[in-house]
């Protein structure tokens, strides 16, 4: 068995028109198959068009990406994307939207099983009744259980996840946290277990919660500043993390490295890098 | 704000009727009752409602001739204009060169036509399917074009990451989300064709309701001419009321976003 890593990132930058205006700068990771990576860092630090490079929604100018070895040339599903509130087309029931990307993942179903899939689905993530009625009709924390059912039913080994929990309220954005963590686990079913998860976000703690390894990035121009491991045990609970000795620990640790992004950018000309 | 709820639609068809009862009495007053306008251009409702009945046979026929160009003309528009602006659409460099083309021929009123059309075709109908024809093609293109370059970026993303191509593409993608444009198209041809069916019997033809107005106005009976105009409103109005009915259970979703 290789431990080669199964997501890499290797010496990318990039800019959309205007090569001055660098939006990632030499960026470089390595995910191993079944990791879970949070990605935080301020606004405009380029994590979500990072995640757009892995999706393969844009094309870096300089460096490459791969997935499961191979380069990243465009989308694919072997990598399901979930974006913040917009994973659904809005004028397909909940349970057409799986099946039509079922459809797209191509895996021989028939037209009945695929129904039958997303409905089970739909189910696995508490949302057995509420296949047949419209996104705009569920709230926003059901659209995005029904984003991951989407997700994980298409069984791609790879999940790019951007901030799919930042405009839910803070007791759903928990349970939502706690789902994901339970089907990331295998809590419910082996299949889902174990898949590579890039997760973007904008809060701290629930980078520590969810991921095995955070990575803050800084801005003018985007760029990994640190990658911090979480030691915090697996299968892990919100709730366990949060009473965990170590979590206070991760949480300032990685708050200081934020601050320190934001404070450069406030005062040019302190070096960050050298400073820690 | 307009609320969807069943006890303001009730009170919206309430006030619709109590406006129309108001007018027409208003209209009974100063010309049954007070006879102050010219009695032959403006005859009261002691006229009018004998002239409805003893038209009524030559009104549903005049309504049939004039449905069965209306529709044709404007089915074959509506797909027309949808398949030429998806396909357009969907091919930005070909949309750049046709652009100026499009935006040149759009304000142009169709009713320029008439004289090509009748000279060009060998009947009433097809020229006059020609002249509605063009007129709605021109609204319903350019707002699917404009549909189709409106379609939010998240919409192609998300086709995008679902690998969604060619057909899929079109029917599950771009052509829903642009579905609201498109209705607006339809909507502004709709509007166009009635103007136009009317002028091109009122020119040309020797049945439809167009014709009725004309053919009545040309023996002075205006008794019958208001017949026909209020007839005429009234199918609009029951025409495009099923539209808007159709409209809103297609557009179902905008509503809930």
């Amino acid at each position: 068995m290789t431990l080669a890593p199964y997501l890499t990132v290797e010496g990318a930058s990039f800019w959309y028109d205007n090569p001055n205006h660098v939006v990632l700068k030499d960026i470089n990771l390595a995910i191993n198959r079944g990791e879970f990576v949070a990605v935080i860092g301020p606004s405009g630090c380029g994590k979500s068009t990072l995640l757009r490079l892995l999706a393969g929604l844009v094309k870096p100018p300089v460096g490459r990406l791969t997935a499961a070895g191979r380069l990243i040339e465009g989308p694919g599903l072997d990598r399901a994307v979930v974006f913040q509130d917009y994973s659904l087309f809005p004028w397909m029931t909940c349970r057409d939207n799986i099946v039509l990307a079922l459809e797209r993942a191509g895996l021989g179903q028939t037209k009945a099983e695929r129904r039958t899939i997303a409905l089970g689905y739909l189910n696995l993530v508490g949302l057995a009744q509420d296949g047949d009625k419209l996104p705009g009709e569920l709230s926003g924390g059901m659209r995005q259980r029904t984003a991951i059912a989407r997700a994980l039913a298409i069984n791609a080994p790879i999940l790019l996840m951007d901030e799919p929990f930042g405009a839910l309220d803070e007791i759903t954005r928990a349970r939502q946290q706690d789902l994901l963590l339970d089907l990331w686990q295998g809590g419910s079913t082996d299949q889902n277990a174990g898949k590579t998860v890039f997760f973007v976000t904008h809060d701290v703690e629930e980078a520590v919660i969810l991921g095995d390894r955070v990575i803050v990035m800084g801005t003018h121009p985007g760029r990994v500043v640190r990658e911090v491991p979480v030691n915090l045990p697996r299968p892990r609970s919100r709730m366990g993390s949060l009473r965990s000795p170590n979590f206070p620990i991760l949480r300032d640790r990685l708050l200081t490295e934020l601050n320190l992004v934001v404070d450069e950018r406030l005062a040019p000309g302190v070096e960050v890098g050298a400073a820690i | 704000m307009l609320s969807d709820s069943g006890q303001s639609r009730y009170f919206g068809l309430l006030s619709c009727l109590a406006i129309v009862t108001l007018l027409f009495g208003a209209y009974g007053l100063i010309t049954d009752v007070l006879r102050w306008p010219n009695a032959l251009l403006f005859p009261g409702w002691k006229k009018i409602i004998p002239a409805f009945e003893v038209s009524a046979k030559q009104l549903v026929d005049g309504l049939l001739s004039s449905l069965s160009l209306l529709v044709p003309a404007v089915a074959l528009s509506i797909l027309v204009g949808v398949g030429a602006g998806l396909f357009i659409g969907l091919r930005p460099k070909v949309e750049a060169v046709l652009t100026p083309f499009i935006r040149a021929v759009n304000p142009l009123p169709s009713t320029m036509l008439i004289p090509y059309a009748i000279a060009v075709m060998p009947t009433f109908w097809s020229s006059s399917f020609i002249i509605i024809f063009v007129g709605v093609l021109w609204p319903v293109l350019i707002n699917t074009l404009h549909g189709v370059a409106m379609l939010e970026p998240r919409w192609i993303d998300n086709a995008r990451c679902l690998n969604l191509k060619g057909r899929q593409l079109v029917f599950k993608v771009v052509l829903p989300g642009a579905m609201p444009q498109v209705f607006a198209g339809i909507n502004a041809g709709l509007i166009r064709s009635f103007l136009l069916l009317t002028v091109a019997e009122m020119i040309g033809s020797k049945a439809g309701l167009g014709f009725f107005v004309q053919y009545y106005a040309d023996f002075a009976k205006y008794d019958r001419v208001i017949v026909g105009m209020i007839w005429l409103s009234f199918v609009v109005v029951v025409i495009m009321t099923m539209f808007d009915l159709l409209k809103k259970r297609i557009l179902y979703w905008t509503k809930k976003r």
